[in-house]
C-alpha cells in the first residue's frame, strides 16, 4: 500500500458510509415540530424507528426534557432537568412520549394537556437515536442487564435492577468498545443522573441534571473505567431500584466524545471531530456551568446560536455560539458555559456527514 | 495528458459522486489574480444563473466571485461577493442583499448558486441564492422589476475581482463554474442530494449566447507546441501544463528584464543560449533542472524562478531520441518530429567550404534558426521561406534582411538537406539548429505586406487559430515581436515580448496590435514591428491545439476568459470530490490550549504559511488509520523552525518548541553548528547535523496502523538515531513510534521559534517534489 496524500477522498471509508447507501441520519436524527395538543399524535420524519427519543418544548421554560426509550417501554418517561422518578402518563400532567413508530414517535396528552411534548403554540425539538429493538438479556456483567445495542453506531440502551448488588458490580452494555459517555438514571426513585465521560475517567463523574463541576467520587463508577463489555457501578448506580443507562462510544465519522480547553475569545477553540456535526452536547467540568445542546436542525446555518440546557427546563436561548464545520466545531463566543479562558469542557457530538463527504458549512 | 498529482486520485469516493470534479483554480488575493471576459454582445441581462463550487482561503476580507462594474447605476454594476462579514452578498449600484449564513468554513467546499430573474413580479423571487442546495434567506433590497443588470452586458466581467475599481480579489478556490444566459435555474439543476450529501451532477442546462462553463482543467491534448506560465518562488518547482515533454524550451521573464533562455534536449538541460545576445552557450544547473512528462522543472535561477516574478515558456516537441544523421555531407545529431515538422540539429561545421546536413524532417524546412554554441559574438542566423534562401536575418538584431550566397549555400533546402557554408559560419564551429517545416493546420511560415491600417482590415490567413506568432519586418529595422494567446486571450498588446531584447512585457508596445481569429490574425496597429505601410513582414505561427485550458469555456460557446496573474500552477487537484487538506486558519492553539497562538498568515489557498515567532500551524485533516505522506517547501528558513506531529486533542502549548508532551518533531537550530533536534514528547532523541536552506523540502510519512512516523529532508528520511536509514516504504527505522491512541490523533504541523518562517505545504493537491513512499 502506498502512502497517500491527505485528501478526504483518501480517508478510510466510514463505518456508516453514504457511499454504501447509509447515512448518519439513519442512526441519529433531529426533528422539529409545532404542537397542536392532539392526543395521541404521531410525529414523523425521523427516518427510522427511534429507540431513544428526547423531546424538549423550545418555546417555554415551564416544561422539561422528556426522554423515552424502547427498553423501558411504552409511556415511561424520564427527565434530564431534575431528579425525577420515571413517570408514566398518569404522573405527567402535560404529556409524555408514549412510544415509537416506524418513522418517529407518538406523543400522548396528560391530565392537563400536552405542553411537555405537543402543546398548542409550542415548538418542539426531538433528538432521536437508533438502537436495536426492545432489548435482549446480557450476562456479561455480574448484573444481568437488558440491552438494545447498535454496535454499528456505538449506542446502547441498558436497563438493570440493582437489588441485592453493591458497588463494584458490573453491567454488560452490549457494545464492542468501551463507552465514552454513559448517562444513567435511577428509574424508581428521585436521584441525579450520575454520568461518565471518558475524558473524566472512572474516578470522576458529573451530573446531567445539574450545573455542578465534575467531581472525584467513587460513588459514580467505583473508580473503574468501563471495558469493551461492561461498566462498573458505584454506589450511585446500584440500589434497590431499576436503572437505565444510555451508552455511547466514538465511531469514526459518526460520533465523537472528547474534551477541550476554552480560550475566552470569539476566535475560540477548534474541535476536530472528523465529521460535520448535527448535534453537540457540551459541559464545563472544572467549574459550574450549564449543559449546552446545539443542533443543526434548529440552526441550519452558522453561526449556531440556539441553546437548550438539559439540566433545566429553560426555553431556548441565544448564547454560547458555535460554528458547525465540515470537520468539527469552533466556539465563537467567550461565554462560560462553552468557552471560558482556561475552562475545561467535555463534549458529545453526532454527525450529519463524515468529513470524507461533507461540504463546508 | 492528465495532470499528474501523485496518488491524489486513489480515493475510494470516486464511485459515490454522480460527477467527479477533477480540479479547481486557486486564486491568491496577494497576487491580484482574476479572470476577465467582455461579452461581444449583450445577453439576457434580466435572467441568468451562476453556479460554482467555492473553497475559502482567507476569511473576513472582501472577495469577489463575479462582477461587472462600471459604477454609476444599477444597469452597469452588479457584483457577487463574499464580503468581510463572511456573508454572501449580491448587489447593484443602489441595491444589495446579504445572506444570513456565515460562510467561514475553509476545510471543505460550498456549492453556491445564484438564480437572477428581474422579470419576477415578486421582488424576493428576483434573486435566489442556494448554498449546498438549500435556498438561503436574503436580506436587503431586491433589484427593480425588469432591471437590465450589468452582468451579461458588453462590459468587462471579472471572476475574482471587481472591474473598474480593481479590488476585492478572491482568495480561495473555484471549481465547476457554470453561467447560463437567459434561464434562471435553481440548485437542483447543478446538484442533487445523495444519501444526505449535496453533490454535483452534470447539469442539463441551456447556456444561451453568453453562457459559459469553466472547469479549470489544464488537461491539454497538444502534442507539439504549447505555452505555459508560472510565478517564481525562488525554490525548485515543476512547471506543468505543457501537455507533453518538450525538447525545446524557450523561456523569458515576463515581469522584469532577465533575458531569453533557450534550452533543448539535444544539448542538455543545463545548457542555455540567449536569443537577445550573441553570447556563447552557458551552463546553469539552476535555470532548468529537468525536462518532465508534462513540462519541465526550474531551479532557483533568476532567469526562470525568481520569487515573485512571472515567466513564460514556449515549448516544442521534437523526436523521442537523438539520432545520428548521415544524409548530408557531414554527420549531425538530429532529434526530429516529422509529424509536426520540428527538428533540432547539433552540428560541427567543417574547416572550410560549403556543406550540407540532414535535418530529419522529411520535408523541406521553412524556418531555420542557427546559433554557434562554442564562441561568443556569434549571430543567431535566421532563414525563412519568404525571404528566400539567399537572404538571412539575425534573431538578436533589429536589422532587416541581408543577402548572402553562403548563409544557405544559395540553395533552397530539400526534404532531407539544409545547405550551409563554413565561410559564413566559421570553420570547426559547434552549432545548434532549430528547423521547422510548415504543417497545414498546425504551423505557418509566411509574409505579408503592411498597409498601415489599424482597423483590422489587414487580415492574415493561416488556416488555423494561432496560439503563438513571431513577427519581424524583413524589409527594414524592427524588433522580433512575440505574441501568444496564453499570456493574453484577448491580446490587448501589453504582453508583447521581443526575441532580440530582454525587455519585460509591455515595456515598449501597448495597445492592441493583434487579434487572433479562428483562421489567422488581424493587424490592428501601425506600429513598425507589425504594420508599416509598404513594408514586408515575415512571421512564424503555431496553432492553438489545446482542447482545454483553465480559462477556456467548455460550454461550446467559446466564451473564453483571460487569465491575469493566474497560471498552470494555480490549477490544482483540490475539488469538491477530492478535497485536500490545507493549513487550518481556524485552529488557533491546541484543543487543550487556553491561549491563542500568534497569528500565522496564510496565502496561496491556505497552503503557504508565514509563521511568526513561537507559533505554529496545523492541517485541516487528521486521519485515524492508513499511511499518509505530505511535504512542504521551506520558502524562508529561520534559525528555529520545526515540523512534525502534534496530538492536537491533548497538546497544551501555545508555542511549538519540541520536547513537549504530545508532540513529536524535528526542531531545526540554525545556530552554528546547525542541527536538527529530533524530539519525542520529552527529550531530544538524536541530533543530526544539517544546514537547511530556502527551497529545501521537508517531509512527513506516517503509518497510523503500525504506529510509525518518519520525518525527512529532501528525500532523506531520518531514523531514531539521527541517521538517514529511515524507510517508510519498507516500514523500517522510523523516526518515531506511537501508541495506537497517539497515532490516530496526529496532526501535521509546522512551527517557528524566531523571526518569521515561511512554509508552502503540499498535501497532494499539486505534484509532489518526491514520490510518496510506495
Amino acid at each position: 500500500m502506498a502512502y497517500l496524500p491527505l485528501s478526504t477522498a483518501n480517508l478510510p471509508d466510514p463505518a456508516i458510509d453514504p457511499a454504501q447507501g447509509s447515512s448518519p441520519a439513519d442512526y441519529f436524527n433531529t426533528v422539529l415540530y409545532s404542537g397542536d395538543n392532539t392526543s395521541p399524535r404521531s410525529i414523523t420524519g425521523v427516518g427510522f424507528d427511534p429507540e431513544f427519543v428526547w423531546v424538549k418544548n423550545k418555546t417555554s421554560g415551564s416544561y422539561g426534557h422528556y426522554l423515552w426509550d424502547v427498553v423501558r417501554g411504552t409511556d415511561k418517561n424520564l427527565r434530564s432537568d431534575g431528579t425525577f422518578t420515571e413517570a408514566a402518563v398518569s404522573a405527567a400532567s402535560n404529556g409524555i412520549v408514549s412510544t415509537n413508530t416506524t418513522d418517529g414517535f407518538i406523543t400522548k396528552a396528560g391530565s392537563s394537556g400536552s405542553n411537555n411534548v405537543n402543546g398548542t403554540g409550542g415548538t418542539y425539538v426531538a433528538w432521536n437515536w437508533k438502537a436495536n429493538g426492545s432489548g435482549v438479556s446480557n450476562t456479561d456483567g455480574s448484573i444481568t442487564s437488558t440491552v438494545s445495542a447498535n454496535t454499528e453506531s456505538g449506542f446502547s440502551i441498558v436497563t438493570w435492577n440493582g437489588s441485592t448488588f453493591s458497588a463494584g458490580a458490573t453491567v454488560g452494555h452490549g457494545l464492542t468498545q468501551a463507552p465514552d459517555l454513559i448517562l444513567p438514571k435511577n428509574r424508581g426513585d428521585v436521584g441525579s443522573w450520575h454520568c461518565y465521560h471518558s475524558a473524566l475517567g472512572g474516578t470522576k463523574g458529573i451530573l446531567l441534571n445539574a450545573t455542578n463541576a465534575a467531581s472525584t467520587d467513587a460513588g459514580f463508577w467505583n473508580n473503574t473505567n468501563p471495558t469493551d463489555d461492561v461498566f462498573t457501578v458505584g454506589t450511585y448506580n446500584v440500589f434497590d431500584y431499576d436503572y437505565v443507562a444510555y451508552c455511547f462510544h466514538s465511531v469514526e465519522g459518526f460520533s465523537k466524545f472528547g474534551s477541550y480547553t476554552g480560550n475566552g475569545s470569539t476566535d475560540g477553540p477548534f474541535v476536530y471531530c472528523g465529521f460535520r456535526p448535527s448535534f453537540v452536547l457540551i459541559k464545563r467540568t472544572d467549574s459550574t456551568g450549564a449543559w449546552i445542546i446545539k443542533d443543526s436542525a434548529r440552526d441550519t446555518d452558522n453561526v449556531v446560536t440556539q441553546t437548550l440546557q438539559p439540566n433545566t427546563s429553560n426555553a431556548e436561548s441565544d448564547d454560547n455560539h458555535l460554528d458547525f464545520l465540515s470537520n468539527g466545531f469552533k466556539c465563537r463566543l467567550a461565554q462560560a458555559n462553552t468557552n471560558a479562558s482556561g475552562g475545561t469542557y467535555i463534549y458529545a457530538c453526532f454527525s450529519e456527514n463524515p468529513f470524507k463527504y461533507s461540504n463546508a458549512r | 495528458m492528465a495532470i499528474i498529482q501523485g496518488n491524489a486520485k486513489q480515493g475510494s469516493t470516486r464511485g459515490f459522486y454522480p460527477k467527479t470534479i477533477e480540479g479547481s483554480l486557486r486564486f491568491n488575493d496577494d497576487d491580484s489574480a482574476y479572470l476577465s471576459w467582455t461579452p461581444a454582445s449583450a445577453g439576457n441581462r434580466k435572467t441568468w444563473t451562476w453556479s460554482g463550487w467555492v473553497k475559502l482561503g482567507n476569511l473576513t476580507i472582501n472577495r469577489t466571485l463575479m462582477a461587472a462594474r462600471i459604477g454609476t447605476n444599477n444597469e452597469d454594476t452588479l457584483q457577487i461577493l463574499l464580503p468581510s462579514s463572511d456573508k454572501f452578498n449580491i448587489g447593484g449600484y443602489s441595491y444589495g442583499l446579504n445572506g444570513d449564513p456565515l460562510l467561514r468554513d475553509p476545510s471543505a467546499w460550498y456549492h453556491i448558486v445564484i438564480a437572477y430573474d428581474t422579470t419576477q413580479t415578486t421582488d424576493s423571487n428576483r434573486i435566489k441564492t442556494y448554498i449546498n442546495g438549500t435556498q438561503i434567506t436574503l436580506v436587503g433590497t431586491f433589484p427593480p422589476l425588469n432591471l437590465n443588470g450589468a452582468i451579461n452586458n458588453t462590459q468587462e466581467h471579472n471572476i475574482g475581482r471587481r472591474p473598474t475599481v480593481n479590488d476585492r480579489y478572491l482568495d480561495g478556490y473555484l471549481a465547476e463554474v457554470h453561467f447560463t444566459d437567459g434561464t434562471a435555474y435553481d440548485a437542483d439543476a447543478f446538484g442533487e442530494l445523495k444519501n444526505g450529501v449535496w453533490v454535483a451532477k452534470t447539469p442539463s442546462v441551456t447556456y444561451g449566447t453568453n453562457g459559459f462553463y469553466l472547469n479549470f482543467q489544464d488537461d491539454t491534448e497538444v502534442e507539439a507546441f504549447n505555452t505555459v506560465l508560472w510565478r517564481g518562488n525562488g525554490a525548485i518547482q515543476s512547471i506543468t501544463g505543457m501537455g507533453f515533454q518538450p525538447d525545446l524550451v524557450w523561456l523569458k521573464e515576463r515581469s522584469s528584464t532577465s533575458g531569453h533562455n533557450l534550452v533543448d534536449a539535444v544539448r542538455g538541460v543545463s545548457l542555455r543560449l540567449a536569443s537577445n545576445t550573441t553570447s556563447a552557450e552557458a551552463s546553469s544547473s539552476t535555470l532548468m533542472t529537468s525536462f518532465d512528462s508534462d513540462g519541465f522543472s526550474v531551479g532557483n535561477n533568476g532567469g526562470s524562478n525568481e520569487s515573485g516574478q512571472t515567466y513564460v515558456a514556449w515549448g516544442w516537441k521534437a523526436g523521442d531520441s537523438n539520432v545520428s544523421n548521415t544524409d548530408g555531407s557531414i554527420t549531425s545529431t538530429v532529434r526530429a518530429n516529422q509529424t509536426y515538422g520540428f527538428s533540432i540539429i547539433d552540428l560541427d561545421t567543417p574547416a572550410s567550404g560549403a556543406f550540407n546536413i540532414g535535418h530529419g524532417l522529411g520535408s523541406a524546412p521553412d524556418f531555420v534558426i542557427l546559433k554557434r554554441r562554442d564562441a561568443g559574438s556569434s549571430n543567431w542566423v535566421v532563414g525563412h521561406t519568404s525571404l528566400g534562401w539567399d537572404k538571412y536575418l539575425f534573431l538578436q538584431s533589429t536589422n532587416g534582411e541581408a543577402s548572402s550566397t553562403t548563409a544557405w549555400g544559395n540553395t533552397t533546402p530539400t526534404d532531407t538537406l539544409l545547405y550551409l557554408d563554413s565561410s559564413f559560419y566559421g570553420g570547426s564551429a559547434d552549432y545548434i539548429a532549430y528547423c521547422w517545416a510548415e504543417k497545414s493546420g498546425y504551423s505557418k511560415f509566411d509574409s505579408y505586406l503592411g498597409d498601415g491600417t489599424t482597423d483590422g482590415s489587414l487580415e492574415i490567413t493561416t488556416g488555423f487559430k494561432p496560439s503563438f506568432i513571431l513577427f519581424k519586418k524583413s524589409s527594414g529595422t524592427s524588433n522580433w515581436n512575440m505574441v501568444d494567446s496564453t499570456r493574453d486571450v484577448d491580446f490587448d498588446g501589453d504582453e508583447v515580448l521581443f526575441a532580440n531584447e530582454a525587455y519585460y512585457e509591455g515595456q515598449i508596445i501597448t495597445g492592441k496590435p493583434i487579434e487572433f481569429t479562428d483562421t489567422g490574425f488581424k493587424i490592428k496597429t501601425d506600429e513598425g514591428g507589425f504594420n508599416t505601410s509598404g513594408q514586408t513582414y515575415i512571421y512564424a505561427a503555431f496553432a492553438d491545439t489545446r482542447d482545454a485550458a483553465f480559462w477556456l469555456d467548455q460550454s461550446g460557446n467559446d466564451n473564453d476568459w483571460q487569465s491575469v496573474n493566474l497560471d498552470h500552477n494555480d490549477t490544482v487537484a483540490d475539488s469538491p470530490t477530492d478535497n485536500f487538506a490545507t493549513w487550518n486558519p481556524l485552529f488557533r492553539g491546541g484543543e487543550k490550549s487556553a491561549s491563542i497562538a500568534a497569528t500565522t498568515t496564510l496565502s496561496d489557498g491556505n497552503l503557504k504559511a508565514s509563521v511568526p515567532t513561537n507559533s505554529y500551524m496545523g492541517a485541516t485533516m487528521r486521519p485515524t488509520s492508513g499511511q499518509w505522506y505530505c511535504e512542504a517547501t521551506i520558502d524562508t528558513v529561520t534559525l528555529e523552525i520545526g515540523w512534525g506531529w502534534i496530538q492536537a486533542t491533548e497538546f497544551s502549548a501555545t508555542t511549538a518548541h519540541a520536547g513537549q508532551a504530545n508532540k513529536w518533531g524535528a526542531e531545526y537550530s540554525g545556530y552554528a553548528p546547525a542541527d536538527i533536534f529530533l524530539r519525542d514528547e520529552t527529550t531530544a532523541i538524536a541530533q543530526p547535523t544539517i544546514t537547511l536552506a530556502n527551497g529545501d523540502v521537508i517531509q512527513w510519512a506516517w503509518d497510523i496502523d503500525n504506529g510509525k512516523g518518519w520525518l525527512g529532508v529532501n528525500n532523506s528520511w531520518y531514523d531514531s538515531s539521527g541517521g538517514t536509514t529511515g524507510n517508510p516504504a519498507t516500514g523500517s527505522n522510523p523516526t518515531f513510534t506511537f501508541t495506537a491512541d497517539e497515532a490516530e490523533n496526529l496532526q501535521v504541523y509546522v512551527a517557528n521559534g524566531t523571526g518569521t518562517a515561511v512554509f508552502t505545504a503540499n498535501f497532494g493537491q499539486q505534484p509532489f517534489k518526491y514520490d510518496p513512499p510506495a
